[in-house]
């Protein structure tokens, strides 16, 4: 596994992608081409079923595409295995997801320590970067509670902290607004775009045009293709 | 819910208990339909359970079963005696043939102890054989009064109706016999009715030739048929084995045998009572007989039987708490993965009572499914190994089949193992049941969260994945390997014993009985033979003693035995003269300690003996003692040695010297190879453990495979998001697997401390019950470590599969529509 790339971040081409219930195929992509430059904050839109989710699971390596081409970070994740894929999400992603999907029963702390220690980060190191973060995205005080005892702003916070904690070139982030307050939409989204400031490249899927309205750009996907790309209005 | 009950019903609407019925048998089809795998296991461990106990139980029953129907079936006698020849032995007879206990004669015939000679791949083989002379040589009732007309009036007043059986149930030429194969020897030729126990052991059909040996000459005879007697245990635990020739060729074989006298009693179960006074009534008149009855051999069945039936209910109750655990463990996933059905049956209206009853009703019911097969199953095939390993069984199924063919044993192991099905069940779907729907439809399929371990394996840390109820692949693992630990201690033991048969105090390698050879004439031969590194002589006398009413066989020692390494319990060995050691059975059955006396009595001969201690005696099961020789010469000035055990150089060859003593001893001696040769009842133990141990070892590899894949299922978000924080497939693979190997670790430590302490125990058990005393297994520690070990290594390679499906899984797949 090589280092990430930052000179083009994200290069896809032609990717399609559909789901199947039995015979039944539900197409979600369909020949969607994208490229995201270093540094670039973009946000891609469109309603529910559009297939933003499923195009920012295939940037990350969560998901397989079934056709196309796909470069992030300098890996061709078609070609990888699973492992190796792992490695990539670990190294050069960081994710946000909406549900937060902290692991309930570790606390703050150990659930932002998570992939430092899977990237093989002795345990003070990695103990010492996750403090810093959740210092800087000001929860520290709360590193020993668990999931359940904190607020989904809280959580969120959490979340992006373990995204953050080996410093990836990208950070994607799925509706990450979408479970929180206003208020609190407000602070993830000026974190996201602190992330931003400090160099890295944020992909950010949202429903939502005053979130968007953070980005660089804005991809609208309509149906599992892009309808337009744009700066936000 | 509980107020809903106070409320009254709907008025106008009719209320039907069969639709709430099928109202809960929806529901449970509901929970369950979709744990088809788990169910499948349910089942599989509750029938193993309900199996094993129903074949002990079997076992336990049918064995002395067995013997009391080929007894019923054959007519045997309650008691029988065996008079040697004297002068007044006709008048003895007839004296005990008179008792008033006794209702009739069932059988009088001559009686001699033959060799026979068995040519088989060019080798030449002896064994004893008790031979049985038909039809009756003598006539007991021609010479007495009441006991004959007795005879005559229930057994046909004849010997040739007599030894059909005095009930008339005639089914040989001898009470006591029935026949398995074949037929009856023809009076007059040279035909021989062998035991079918000795006939399997060693391999000779009907139709063979054989040659038999006695006092008075040899004889070709062809085996016609083969037979089991009601009148001994089975060959090999109890030898000479019987055998039913032609009185003629009898008398051709020992011009002066014995009188075989068994007579049936009004009370039969005073049989052992009858025979204790009945040998002492003729040893008044210088009869010196040895007697057996029937309710001894039904102890003595039961007594084998209760190794294996134990063993057997023991596994079934091992299976049963491991099928507890286990299906404990499947429900409890199967309720999970139900949470949203239960939500969905709560909101509709189902009580949470309701919603448990329903999850037990569906357990219970695959318990009772599994149960009655599985009970059903252990009773008949238990039926059919009864039948093929005993003869007496065999004759009994093919007779009078009083084996029962079934009882309330098969319902209520299916009922028990059905009830705890059903209570794992309903105890697995409490949670859910009385969780709020709105909670347990959010569920919608639940979740179990990830336990992780976070280690540091020397610079690096690493992530160790728990299994979901953790303790119950250890307790399958614990269970498994208790009974595997027990399987090694008893084959190691029972290895170390044939090794070294001097633990169970056997120290020659060869033992020389005399054929007709003056003694002083096999000391010679014994002494010239090179490789003998010594010998002693030993003479047997069966004694009573009147005061405990019991009789013990005393072995008399002569020659080259004070230095030997007897294996003392209690007290010492016999340095003495007028003292014995006495075995711990018959220590225990005549009430005596060390330094205390025993009166023996032999015929009209007393001795007064004082009890030394007691060592670990073998024979008839420990009721039986040491004297000097001089000590039992006392008694009985007439008395020879009849057998030589003979020990060898440590280089000399037990064959090489075996052919040379039967070269030099001419006919004179016959030669047999000592040692220690396990019981038959010990080797099907063995087999059962060692049988037990696999299937059980085969429980906890699917409890192990059914816990991982749980792990997986339940554990799926969780796992989901580690995969997407970048967990490797190798990293999740190796935490789950050193997960389990750590959960488990702990059950076969604790399994492997369990095996070792109840195989002690147990051994101690036996060798109480058996009366021998003072047995101890021989631990094979390196192998049980080794076994502690690797079982939670096998555990671990049990977890592989579906740890390697969950590594192969994508996050996307495992999250659901959370990720």
């Amino acid at each position: 596994m090589g280092v990430c790339s930052t000179e083009f971040v994200v290069d896809a081409r032609g990717l399609t992608k559909a789901y199947r219930d039995g015979e039944i195929r539900y197409p979600a992509l369909r020949g969607v081409d994208l490229q995201v430059a270093a540094g670039e904050f973009v946000a891609l839109m469109g309603p529910s079923g559009s297939g933003k989710s499923t195009l920012l699971h295939l940037i990350g390596g969560l998901d397989r595409p079934d056709d196309g081409a796909l470069r992030v970070a300098g890996h061709d994740l078609p070609g990888m295995g699973e492992t190796a894929l792992a490695i990539f999400r670990r190294r050069c992603v960081g994710i946000v997801f909406q549900y937060f999907n902290l692991l309930h029963h570790l606390d703050a702390l150990t659930n932002v320590m998570l992939p430092a220690l899977l990237s093989g980060t002795p345990a003070r190191e990695a103990r010492t970067r996750a403090l810093a973060l959740l210092e800087r995205l000001g929860i520290g005080h709360l590193a020993a509670k668990r999931p359940p005892q904190l607020s989904g702003g809280e959580r969120q916070r959490v979340a992006i902290a373990r995204a953050l904690i080996n410093e990836p070139a990208l950070l994607l982030a799925d509706e990450p607004t979408g479970s929180v307050d206003r208020a609190a939409a407000g602070r993830i989204l000026d974190m996201l775009a602190a992330a931003h400031a400090e160099g890295r490249t944020v992909l950010l899927v949202t429903h939502d045009p005053d979130v968007a309205a953070r980005a660089g750009r804005v991809v609208q996907l309509r149906d599992g293709k892009i309808l337009a790309q744009a700066a936000p209005a | 819910m509980r107020e809903a009950r106070t409320l009254p019903p709907a008025a106008g609407r009719p209320r039907s208990r069969f639709a709430v019925a099928a109202a809960l048998l929806h529901l449970s089809r509901g929970l369950l339909v979709q744990s088809r795998a788990a169910l499948a296991l349910l089942g599989l461990t509750m029938g193993l359970a309900a199996l094993l106990a129903s074949a002990g139980a079997q076992v336990w029953r049918g064995t002395p079963a067995g013997y009391e129907a080929l007894h019923a079936s054959t007519g045997a006698p309650h008691a029988w005696f065996l008079l040697p020849q004297h002068p007044l032995r006709e008048t003895a007879a007839a004296v005990v043939a008179a008792d008033p206990s006794v209702a009739a004669q069932a059988i009088v015939a001559p009686v001699a102890t033959v060799s026979m000679l068995v040519e088989q791949e060019g080798a030449a083989r002896a064994v004893d054989v008790r031979a049985y002379g038909w039809p009756p040589g003598g006539a007991v009732h021609s010479t007495l009064g009441g006991a004959g007309g007795a005879a005559g009036a229930e057994g046909g007043g004849a010997f040739g109706g007599m030894g059909g059986g005095a009930d008339g149930a005639a089914n040989g030429p001898l009470a006591g016999f029935a026949l398995l194969e074949g037929r009856w020897p023809a009076a007059g030729s040279p035909e021989v009715v062998l035991d079918a126990g000795l006939a399997a052991a060693l391999g000779l059909p009907a139709g063979a030739d054989v040659r038999l040996v006695g006092r008075d000459g040899p004889v070709a005879v062809r085996i016609v048929g083969l037979a089991a007697s009601a009148l001994q245990c089975p060959y090999p635990d109890c030898a000479p084995a019987p055998a039913v020739v032609p009185a003629e060729l009898l008398a051709q074989l020992s011009a002066a045998p014995h009188m075989l006298l068994g007579v049936r009693l009004h009370d039969p179960q005073a049989a052992p009572a009858f025979v204790f006074a009945a040998r002492r009534r003729a040893a008044a008149y210088g009869v010196l007989a040895e007697g057996g009855n029937w309710r001894d051999l039904v102890a003595q069945q039961q007594l084998t039987a209760s190794l294996s039936a134990g063993f057997l209910v023991l596994g079934g109750g091992l299976s049963l708490l491991a099928g507890a655990a286990v299906s404990a463990h499947v429900v409890a996933a199967a309720a999970v993965a139900g949470r949203r059905v239960m939500g969905l049956g709560r909101a509709v209206g189902f009580t949470p009572r309701q919603v448990v009853a329903a999850f037990a009703l569906g357990c219970g019911a695959v318990g009772a499914a599994a149960g009655a097969a599985g009970s059903r199953v252990g009773w008949l095939a238990a039926r059919a190994w009864l039948a093929a390993g005993s003869a007496w069984t065999a004759a009994a199924a093919g007779g009078a089949g009083a084996v029962p063919a079934s009882d309330w044993t098969p319902g209520f192991v299916a009922l028990a193992v059905a009830v705890v099905a059903a209570a794992t069940g309903a105890r697995a779907a409490r949670g859910g049941a009385w969780a709020s729907p709105g909670a347990a439809v959010a569920g919608a399929g639940g979740s179990v969260p990830v336990r992780l371990n976070l280690g540091r394996l020397g610079a690096r840390p690493f992530i160790l994945l728990w299994p979901v109820r953790p303790l119950v692949p250890a307790l399958a693992v614990a269970i498994s390997m208790t009974v595997g630990t027990g399987a090694l201690v008893l084959a190691g033991t029972l290895a170390a014993f044939s090794r070294d048969p001097a633990q169970l105090g056997v120290f020659h390698q060869l033992t020389v009985e005399r054929n007709g050879l003056d003694p002083s004439a096999v000391d010679r031969i014994v002494e010239a033979v090179p490789g003998v590194a010594g010998f002693h002589r030993e003479g047997w006398l069966r004694v009573d003693v009147p005061e405990a009413a019991e009789s013990i066989i005393v072995r008399g020692l002569d020659g080259d035995w004070r230095e030997l390494p007897w294996r003392v319990l209690a007290g010492r060995f016999i340095q003495e003269p007028g003292e014995i050691a006495l075995g711990t059975s018959a220590m225990e059955r005549l009430g005596v300690q060390p330094g205390d006396h025993v009166e023996v009595v032999l015929g009209q001969r007393r001795a007064r003996w004082r009890v030394a201690g007691a060592y670990l005696e073998l024979a008839n099961y420990g009721l039986a003692g040491a004297v000097a020789w001089e000590t039992l010469a006392d008694l009985q000035p007439a008395a020879q040695p009849a057998a030589w055990l003979v020990r060898l150089d440590r280089a000399a060859d037990a064959g090489t010297v075996r052919a040379l003593l039967l070269e030099a001893g001419g006919g004179g001696i016959a030669v047999s190879a000592a040692g220690f040769e396990p019981p038959a009842a010990v080797r099907t133990a063995g087999r059962l453990v060692g049988g037990l141990s696999l299937l059980l070892a085969g429980v906890a590899a699917v409890a192990v495979v059914q816990g991982m894949a749980a792990a997986v299922r339940e554990q799926r978000r969780d796992i989901a998001i580690l995969k997407a924080i970048g967990m490797t497939p190798g990293q999740l693979v190796a935490g789950a697997v050193t997960g389990v190997v750590a959960a488990t670790a702990p059950g076969s430590g604790v399994g492997a401390v369990a095996g070792v302490l109840l195989s002690e125990i147990g051994f101690r058990i036996a060798s109480a019950m058996t009366g021998i005393g003072g047995l101890a297994p021989v631990q094979p520690w390196a192998l049980v470590a080794a076994l502690t070990a690797a079982a939670p290594l096998a555990a671990g390679l049990a977890a592989l599969p579906p740890a390697l499906a969950a590594a192969r899984a994508r996050a996307t797949e495992l999250g659901g529509e959370e990720i």
